[in-house]
């Protein structure tokens, strides 16, 4: 199996407290679920894994490109962070033109906006939308494009029972050929999805 | 109104304070457009080049905005009645020290560091005088 995302000897610490230490992981095609209690470290992980933050020991590897070393691991992944960042005064359409333009990668198709339930939304500005809608045009930016590593963080959170079962459908059709690494508290979702379970240990506070 | 109310002996230097001054207000749009930005940080900072792409973009939008302002000053003056060709010239050379002002105050580390704006003052100072040695 080739591997699509592999981390080597991954260590973190803040403030003293180790988060990870000379972690190892190596993912090829599939659907991961990455659980763990609040604070165990999902978000933290994911955001070493997608090049968010630079880990203090070890590295990540993307489609064999190492991300602390040009570009080419970036190219290959998709990130949809917890929080819905866009500039307020943006429309739903323009952030996702700009994701588009900053991945190098194709827009979205229409059968991904109306899945989602935000093509209605596209000239409504981030400003305006609810924290749902927000959600959804973050998921429908890295969805788009076909990324070979596709990582979410708490995917879930704030979508509705249709867009929730458009995503699982969507993490279903991508990982033959993709990896789609979320965290989540979301058994059902784990459980419909199929996604292998990936738990991170509680850290002692 | 400089030709009209002002010395005409006097209007290269009210040229460049005007140039220096509208420089160092546009500025300010670094700021606001760097603060709007924080949030988005480490999402783009998953995007190749992604940090550095929107910099550029926000140069560009700002640099356009100030060379487009400069543009319409020059051709404004150049249409007035009773405008000198000296004058122009003085224009367009600080119109342009302006604008590489303008490029320099939005230098990132002039944006994050404690005491950008000081350093902002003093590179804005500079160029007042700079713009005066070179007239």
């Amino acid at each position: 199996m080739t591997m699509l995302l592999t981390a080597e000897g991954l260590g973190m610490r803040y403030g003293g407290q180790v988060v990870f230490e000379d972690l190892h992981l190596a993912f090829g095609a599939g659907a991961v679920a990455l659980v763990g209690s609040n604070g165990a470290g999902k978000s933290t992980l994911l955001a070493l894994l997608a090049g968010v933050d630079a880990p203090q020991a070890g590295r990540v590897l993307v489609c064999g490109h190492d991300l602390a070393r040009g570009q080419g691991a970036r190219a290959a992944l998709a990130w949809v962070p917890d929080a819905s960042v866009a500039y307020d005064f943006m429309t739903g359409d323009e952030f996702l033109r700009m994701v588009q333009a900053l991945r190098g990668c194709a827009g979205p198709h229409r059968a991904l906006l109306e899945g989602f339930g935000i093509a209605a939304h596209l000239g409504a500005r981030f400003g305006d939308m609810s924290l749902g809608t927000r959600k959804k045009f973050m998921l429908a930016a890295g969805l788009m494009g076909d990324a070979q590593v596709v990582l979410m963080d708490e995917p879930t959170n704030g979508i509705d029972a249709d867009a929730r079962a458009f995503l699982i459908d969507q993490i279903k059709a991508r990982a033959y050929e993709h990896l789609v690494l979320f965290s989540t508290h979301d058994r059902d979702l784990i459980a419909l999805t199929g996604a292998r379970v990936l738990e991170l240990p509680a850290r002692d506070a | 109104m400089i030709c009209q109310v002002g010395k005409r002996q006097d209007a290269a230097g009210f040229i460049e304070v005007a140039c220096v001054v509208s420089a160092y207000a546009l500025a300010g749009l670094y700021h606001a457009f760097w603060r709007a930005r924080q949030p988005l940080e480490p999402y783009l900072r998953s995007m190749p080049f992604g940090v550095a792409k929107v910099l550029a973009a926000e140069h560009l939008v700002i640099l356009g905005l100030g060379g487009s302002i400069g543009i319409l000053v020059w051709l404004g003056y150049r249409a007035a009645p009773g405008s000198s060709p000296d004058l122009l010239s003085v224009l367009a050379c600080s119109l342009g020290l302006s604008l590489l002002l303008l490029a320099l105050l939005g230098a990132p580390v002039l944006q994050r560091h404690r005491y950008g704006a000081a350093f902002k003052a003093a590179l804005t100072f500079a160029a007042l005088i700079l713009m005066g040695a070179l007239q």
